[in-house]
């Protein structure tokens, strides 16, 4: 198990958790980063920029909706992830050509076991993977 | 490391575009062009594979709903429930040729929702 605080740089503190970034498929190089932990997100979004430094594989395209429902089409990428010891050699996520954080949507949260202690502003990452989403 | 000859009048362009946009090594400027060039044409070939998902959708939601199929040239060459067993048998056998990879649902279209509002504090 490994923990992390909540991110202080947002009101209320953010959940995050370490994640690395690698060619799909093979080890970890690029990391470790700040990943938001974000329930609401069916999927991870990763800026662009670090995709490209990890020659992460474009395989589709897809619709994506705001609360209010502006929506945008954004590409998806195929890339290994790794969360704090949790790797996961290939994961689609999507490119954020905008954007500069990682948001940790439920794509890769459904395959965790974690504990938000909001009170303590701690977030626990325990060990049990699960299976593909 | 691969030597690649270019013809005089591209180089003469390469320094140029390099002295003007502040890049003092070409061969980084041209592998991004390269990078970038190959970025476009396997986007082309994604929508090309996409287009082609959309009209056999119908057929594949009979036989693979739930599953991630395998689009290449038109047709459906793997199929798994799990993303990751698609992508590294098709990257075994094809390497890096772009292929769509898309999770079979109700429609064609893959829709993603993010529903996290941020609020943004206004100074008063």
């Amino acid at each position: 198990m490994s923990y992390h605080l909540y991110s202080g740089d947002y009101y209320p503190p953010f959940p995050v958790a370490e994640i690395r970034l690698g060619t799909p498929g093979k080890e970890t190089i690029l990391g470790p980063l700040e990943a938001l932990i974000d329930t609401g997100a069916d999927a991870t979004l990763i800026p662009l920029v670090y995709l490209n430094q990890v020659n992460a594989e474009e395989v589709d395209q897809a619709g994506m909706r705001s609360q209010w429902g502006e929506r945008r089409v954004v590409s998806i990428y195929s890339v290994a992830l790794e969360v704090d010891n949790h790797h996961f050699s290939v994961m689609w996520v999507v490119g954020d050509e905008l954007g500069s954080e990682i948001v940790l949507g439920r794509n890769v949260l459904n395959r965790l076991r974690l504990l938000l202690d909001g009170p303590a502003g701690l977030v626990e990452v325990w060990e049990t993977g699960g299976r593909p989403m | 490391m691969t030597t690649i000859t270019l013809q005089p009048d591209l180089v003469e362009q390469v320094n140029q575009v390099a002295g003007i946009t502040g890049i003092v090594d070409t061969e980084v400027l041209i592998g991004e062009a390269v990078r970038e060039h190959l970025r476009r044409l396997r986007r082309e070939k994604l929508k090309a594979e996409i287009a082609a998902f959309e009209s056999m959708h119908a057929n594949l939601k009979e036989q693979y709903l739930g599953q991630f199929v395998a689009i290449h040239n038109g047709e459906v060459i793997d199929s798994d429930v799990d993303f990751e067993a698609v992508f590294l048998r098709v990257q075994a056998r094809l390497g890096h040729v772009p292929v769509l990879i898309r999770r079979v649902g109700a429609k064609p279209q893959m829709e993603l929702r993010f529903r996290s509002p941020r609020l943004e504090w206004t100074e008063q």
